[in-house]
């Protein structure tokens, strides 16, 4: 037995036997996944969005003008360091690396590492490598994904320009004017299946109807929310470009813009998960293609119908922005809230739901 | 939750900011910087600077976040009633929401979420 010392299944032992290997074993695991999303966003972020306003898109490095990214981000980190001058530098050097570690430990409650480890059935058994599967873990996405306007407000406060300033102050009006319809739209589905737990919710819609049809305004509403929450195009009035040249973010140059453009893809990624895990069940799906191809093709699948409404609808006003946030939004999620018990009674009682 | 999702969360946010503290820092000692005036002045369309940018904000920044503190705390009350609304009583959390929608038609009657 000593000889296959270093056979897999000696360090699936190793790793699975100590908790902080394992626990760095499934954060390498998770930023390998939201890395090869974030490179797939940002491509058809670039590539779709061109060709449904008739242009081309990246073409000249690499096919169909793949590497282009590659070659942007080569750029960025060779570019040098620098602080404005009127820059409070503490917290400007350090909101672009609060914001890529707290929209990366998101991915903390969504179950890729379930999917990832149910690749190996045998020897890399799922329960010793999951650890999204605990109880609040809605709660704890949300709330490491709600750390984010303090940080916009930090660094548009820090980067010691008007634009970054405004675009700063506006983030923060946006951020909180669409947290609560954001809560109280994804607790009607935790109103139907009682927990708060991505893992059961999946679980659930496994052998019930996917929520996107048991929950159709709840989805809505929460796209919407979720919309305003990335700050993708009909609300992305913090980085207007056409009023405030780069918003908050205006400022930061070189590899702090790589490390804030990425945050900003890894949110994408990670709420994207979250309407996939939440609205259409997941991993599940027919057997033969694994639970991992499932979920990261739902999960792009879902990034892609949003940059299709990017491209699709014209950027609102803030006052549009708010009215829509506070009299529309909070209303009807309060309402659909309060109805979801009805629905999921008459779900159970029709077999629609089985939990 | 237990000590290993605990763990979890700490080893993620240190991937993380190891990560995002290497892209920052990397660059720094390999490209020597140069600095000139335009360089290190704010960005302001290619003009010069007028005034200080650390302006005063107005007052409705403020009601937009009290407005959001306290809709919050009926939002996490909400959330104990969708995880167990079969074993509570519901009048509570009706009066909150209720007195929520009545405060946010006040707010829109008297104009304050209006942007001006």
């Amino acid at each position: 037995m000593t000889g296959d010392f270093l056979s897999l299944a000696s360090v699936v032992g190793l790793v699975s036997g100590n908790l902080i290997l394992r626990l760095i074993a499934v954060a390498i695991v998770a930023f390998i996944v939201v890395s090869i999303g974030s490179l797939i966003e940002i491509y058809i972020e670039r590539k779709f969005w061109a060709r449904i306003m008739s242009r081309y898109g990246p073409t000249e490095v690499g096919r169909y003008g793949s590497l282009q990214l590659f070659a942007d981000a080569i750029k960025f980190i060779s570019k040098e360091v620098f602080t404005p001058e009127l820059a409070d530098r503490t917290i400007y050097d350090i909101v672009p690396v609060l914001a890529v570690a707290t929209s990366f430990v998101v991915l903390v409650a969504i179950p890729f590492d379930y999917a990832v480890s149910s690749l190996f059935p045998s020897s890399f058994h799922p329960s010793s490598f999951v650890i999204s599967n605990f109880d609040p873990s809605l709660l704890v996405a949300f709330g490491f994904f709600a750390m984010e306007p303090v940080l916009v407000l930090f660094g548009g406060w820090a980067g010691g320009s008007k634009y970054t300033l405004i675009g700063g102050f506006r983030s923060a009006a946006q951020l909180i004017s669409y947290e609560i319809p954001l809560v109280l739209s994804f607790l009607s589905v935790v109103a139907l299946t009682r927990s708060l737990n991505l893992f059961q919710i999946i679980e659930v819609q496994s052998a019930s109807w996917p929520f996107l049809i048991l929950e159709l305004p709840a989805f809505v509403l929460f796209l919407i929310a979720m919309l305003a929450e990335l700050e993708r195009t009909p609300f992305d009035l913090t980085e207007a470009d056409s009023e405030l040249v780069a918003g908050w973010n205006t400022e930061y140059g070189g590899s702090k813009f790589l490390l804030v453009y990425l945050s900003e893809y890894i949110r994408a990624f990670a709420g994207s998960a979250i309407i996939t895990c939440l609205f259409l069940g997941g991993w599940v799906g027919p057997a033969p293609i694994p639970g991992l191809v499932w979920i990261f093709a739902k999960t792009i699948v879902v990034f892609t119908v949003l940059v299709w409404i990017r491209a699709a609808y014209p950027r609102v006003r803030i006052d549009q922005m708010l009215n829509l946030g506070w009299k529309v939004l909070v209303p009807s999620s309060v309402v659909w809230l309060v109805l979801t018990p009805y629905v999921a009674n008459f779900a159970v009682v029709h077999h629609l739901l089985t939990l | 939750m237990g000590l290993e999702q605990g763990l979890g969360i700490i080893v993620f946010f240190a991937l993380g900011a190891i990560v995002g503290y290497a892209a920052e820092f990397i660059p720094r000692l390999l490209i020597k910087s140069k600095k000139t005036a335009e360089k290190m002045m704010p960005f302001e369309s290619g003009e010069d600077p007028v005034g200080t940018s650390r302006v005063r904000f107005r007052i409705q920044y403020y009601i937009f976040a009290v407005a959001f503190v306290t809709f919050d705390v009926v939002a996490a009350i909400a959330i104990p009633w969708a995880v167990g609304w079969n074993l509570i009583v519901w009048t509570p959390l009706l009066v909150l929401f209720g007195s929520m929608l009545l405060v946010i038609g006040y707010y829109a009657a008297k104009g304050e979420l209006e942007w001006l």
